[in-house]
């Protein structure tokens, strides 16, 4: 396979440079005053011109999250973090907002080209992914608005949703993660800055990929997103979402909210390559990741599927979900989370079974080298009016190297007794067979890895789109780096 | 009456383990505490004169009886012991550093029965302990150390049984030094109104063999919990079991297991039938240290359910550090297969016995390992009754002389 060839060429281009994506864009940059308070929530608010329900909003969750714990039940470790150390806001200083691309600041643009992001139409070859990019804390530019708003799309950044369809933006705000979810939830609710806004209207299938690019630039800076995706009746979407940030020595809170909708007979397929800064070798810097995905199956015969391909930050929260509401709707979840040298990834699902003939299906790759910790955590529930309900999970972990750690940690409750529910893992190395029989081909020992890593992988990487697939195969190979002889 | 203290007295500061803990997520205690029970007086066990039959494994062994947690050597049956076993009373060995913080485990006595084997000796006979009850509102606390000396071998089934609103806390420490090889079959069917929790502490040495089986039917909430240290290379570790839980009941099976040193084996099936009003609950952990290379870890865990209001919660964990391990689990939930039950029926066999048949047969899986023969057929014997007796046959158990 080619991508598989790419991956070879990958490992060997970036000897030198293991994370490519460490630049810092040097651009003027409006910032809050560092530190969390009222006014720092204020200040967010006023800057996005929001109107008042939003900032009560905002407030009403900043009060909760003073009185909440931070969590520790997972099993990650990391210093505590001080709140009042982080810039809640920073956006690259522009007099006015720009009317189009043109008026774009030429660093910004040059800055995603870097990242392999184009964000001039006419440069995209294919021209099948519409990009929203986001740089710290505010939406820089879309792409292909005109072209989705034919098909009554609406894409584009949650601040500017806010102002254009507040309508929309209110009923489902909160509707799938309330303000007061978690301790992380919480806090984004407070301070989010920006995001991406989605809603595809009844019978529309989007014509094309969207895309949200983040990027974390500004030191000291924590990114707070909040994005919102909403499939009304027989529609059908694809959104995918790529992260980077620069190489520094400190560590970088990236806190997101992540809300799906989906009505009768609508499909949301939602894929992630997470590659934000992991530190170095000894575990120094990276963005501690800590974000909550939920997804709502409301109406009968929809379908939300989660794939992810996490290879970076330092340390990795998440647990992507679906509440399986609607009668027959159907939750999927395929990743793959890598974590090498001192990383740590406590990454898994949820998947609640409230309908009737409810279906979900696990699929989570674990790989760790170097000495990391990779765990999955997960929750399977079926509630007694889940009649039918099915489920299947598989986790395989696979260790490389004998000072890291792999871990399953799955729930499992189930109160009706016709649903069925499996759950299998395991747990392996890569055997010194398979690595002979490819090294007796010529391969050398870190591209034979490589590629039984990327067979390991397979089953998830086969659900990420084309565009997707290509570059987390290239990831996979460049995380791994060093984790072998 | 001498000493009324009262359970929560006992335990005193935090109090009973809460489900925010997260080893009880599954299983509160609030009954228990609303319970809160008397500790049993010394001689509270005296009024039970005789062993029930009925309920216990019929197997033939040399019998160690507890009444209400005490030795009773009248009723006990030491003269057929085998040879180089010796049973006596000694001082409670400190708990494991693991069990510290729990407060339940400060509120074992002060004394355990002490079984020991002695070294190269292989007991002919097994030694059947059986765990008698009877009693209101009142804690009892039977604690059991059981040691096998190097290359010695033993079969122990471990019986509790009783009637009463009592609850039962159960201690036993298990230390298996080197080549050992021990049997080890427990039967919980303690009285529908019992609270039973039980920790079990294994010890495995340098080449043992443990052949570990326990069938939980009883109490109105019974927690199980197990902890076996693989504390040599080359062991061999079984560890099966089943649970049937109907009527409101909440069976709690915890097992961990400890892989410290390479090279062994721990194989662990478990299986549940969870009938009308019925929770079961399974935590299984494995976890396998840097040391443990080429360990070999198995967990199974199914349930079936055969009532809508039936529930189960089930934790698989696997936790590992080494890279040269062969480590699996799984976890299945379902009910019985409609095809199944129309093919039986289709041969003539009415509905009810099909349905046993299917049940039978879906823990024979977990039964069948049990290595010794006659306690395998009695523990069979055990899942029928208890079969029957959901299909409306009354099971009574009569403890002659416990109440007059």
């Amino acid at each position: 396979m080619a991508a598989t060839a790419e991956t070879v060429d990958q490992v060997q281009d970036n000897s030198g440079d293991k994370y490519k994506y460490g630049f810092v864009t040097d651009i003027e940059m409006d910032t809050a005053p560092i530190g969390l308070s009222e006014d720092i929530i204020r200040f967010i608010s006023a800057k996005k011109e929001e109107p008042e329900w939003l900032l009560d909003w905002r407030l009403q969750a900043y009060h909760r999250w003073l009185e909440m714990e931070e969590p520790t039940w997972a099993k990650v470790n990391y210093p505590k973090i001080n709140f009042q150390d982080i810039y809640y806001y920073a956006a690259p200083s522009t007099k006015e907002k720009p009317k189009s691309l043109d008026e774009v600041d030429p660093e910004l643009l040059r800055t995603y080209e870097k990242l392999g992001i184009p964000l001039r139409e006419q440069e995209v070859l294919a021209g099948v992914v519409a990009v929203d990019a986001v740089f710290d804390s505010v939406s820089v530019a879309t792409t292909y608005k005109g072209k989705l708003e034919e098909v009554g799309v609406i894409f584009g950044s949650f601040s500017e949703a806010v102002k254009t369809h507040p309508e929309l933006v209110r009923k489902y705000l909160g509707s799938v993660v309330p303000a007061s979810d978690n301790y992380y939830a919480t806090l984004n609710s407070a301070v989010f800055t920006d995001g991406s806004f989605v809603y595809i209207p009844k019978g529309v299938r989007c014509p094309m990929e969207l895309s949200t690019y983040f990027r974390i630039n500004a030191e000291n800076t924590g990114q707070f997103e909040r994005t919102l995706i909403i499939a009304e009746e027989g529609s059908y979407v694809s959104y995918l979402e790529g992260c980077t940030a620069p190489q520094r020595d400190e560590n970088q809170l990236h806190a997101a909210v992540v809300e799906l909708v989906a009505m009768k007979d609508a499909e949301i397929k939602y894929s992630t390559v997470q590659n934000w800064y992991p530190g170095d070798e000894t575990g120094k810097g990276g963005i501690y990741n800590f974000v909550t995905k939920r997804g709502v199956c409301r109406g009968a015969n929809s379908k939300i599927s989660w794939t992810q391909v996490e290879t970076g930050s330092a340390i990795t929260w998440k647990y992507p979900s679906c509440v399986l509401q609607g009668d027959n709707s159907v939750g999927e979840f395929y990743s793959v989370a890598i974590t090498n040298n001192a990383q740590q990834a406590d990454t898994g699902t949820k998947m609640i079974h409230v309908g009737k003939n409810t279906r979900s299906t696990i699929i989570s790759k674990g790989i760790s080298a170097g000495k990391a910790d990779n765990t999955y955590r997960g929750l399977v529930k079926i509630l007694p009016r889940a009649e039918g309900a099915r489920n299947y999970t598989q986790c395989d972990s696979l260790l490389i190297g004998d000072t890291c750690g792999a871990h399953t940690t799955p729930y499992i409750e189930s109160r009706n007794p016709s649903a069925r529910v499996e759950h299998e893992a395991t747990t392996s190395r890569i055997s010194e067979d398979q690595l002979f029989y490819c090294r007796q081909r010529g391969l050398n020992e870190e591209d034979a890895v490589g590629l039984i890593v990327n067979g390991f992988c397979k089953e998830v990487m086969k659900e990420l789109p084309m565009e997707f697939a290509v570059e987390a195969q290239k990831l996979i190979g460049i995380s791994l780096e060093g984790s072998v002889g | 009456m001498t000493d009324r203290t009262l359970l929560l007295d006992k335990i005193g500061g935090a109090g009973l383990p809460t489900p925010r803990v997260e080893s009880w997520k599954y299983t509160d205690l609030k009954a228990l505490a609303r319970l809160n029970p008397v500790l049993a007086d010394a001689n509270s066990g005296q009024s039970i004169t005789a062993v029930p039959t009925g309920t216990l494994p019929e197997i033939e062994a040399a019998q160690i009886v507890l009444t209400n947690g005490e030795l009773r050597p009248d009723l006990s049956d030491l003269t057929a012991l085998p040879e180089g076993v010796t049973v006596e009373e000694t001082d409670a060995p400190a708990p494991p550093e693991f069990w510290r913080e729990d407060a339940l485990v400060g509120l074992a006595p002060g004394t355990a029965i002490a079984i020991r084997v002695a070294k190269g000796v292989e007991a002919s006979k097994p030694l059947h302990v059986i765990s008698i009850a009877s009693g209101d509102a009142m804690a009892i606390r039977p604690s059991v150390t059981v040691s096998l000396g190097e290359a010695a071998r033993l079969v122990l089934i471990e019986s509790h049984i009783g009637d009463g609103t009592y609850f039962t806390n159960v201690t036993a420490n298990v230390t298996l030094a080197r080549a050992a090889a021990l049997g080890h079959y427990k039967l919980q069917a303690d009285g529908r109104s019992a609270f039973h929790i039980a920790r079990t502490a294994l010890t495995l040495g340098d080449n043992t063999e443990y052949d570990g089986f326990r069938l939980s039917t009883g109490g109105t909430l019974a927690r199980d919990e197990i902890r076996a240290t693989l504390d040599g290379s080359h062991i061999e570790a079984r560890l099966n079991g089943a649970y049937m839980a109907g009527d409101g009941q909440h069976i709690d099976t915890t097992s961990f297991i400890d892989h410290a040193k390479p090279e062994c084996r721990s194989h662990q099936v478990f299986k549940g039938v969870l009938d009308a009003g019925g929770r079961g609950v399974f935590q299984g952990k494995i976890l396998v240290r840097p040391d443990a290379q080429k360990t070999d870890g198995y967990q199974m865990n199914r349930a079936l359910m055969l009532s809508p209001d039936a529930e189960i919660d089930s934790k698989p964990e696997l936790e590992i550090y080494a890279d040269d391990v062969k480590c699996s689990h799984g976890a299945t939930i379902g009910e019985l297969e409609e095809n199944q039950l129309f093919y039986l029926m289709a041969r003539g066999i009415p509905r009810d016995r099909a349905r046993h048949l299917l049940i039978e047969a879906y823990l024979a899986d977990a039964v069948e390992h049990v290595g010794h023969e006659p306690t395998r057929a009695a523990f069979q014997k055990t899942i029928s009754a208890w079969l029957q007796h959901h299909d409306g046959t009354p099971e009574t158990l009569e403890i002659r002389g416990a109440r007059t």
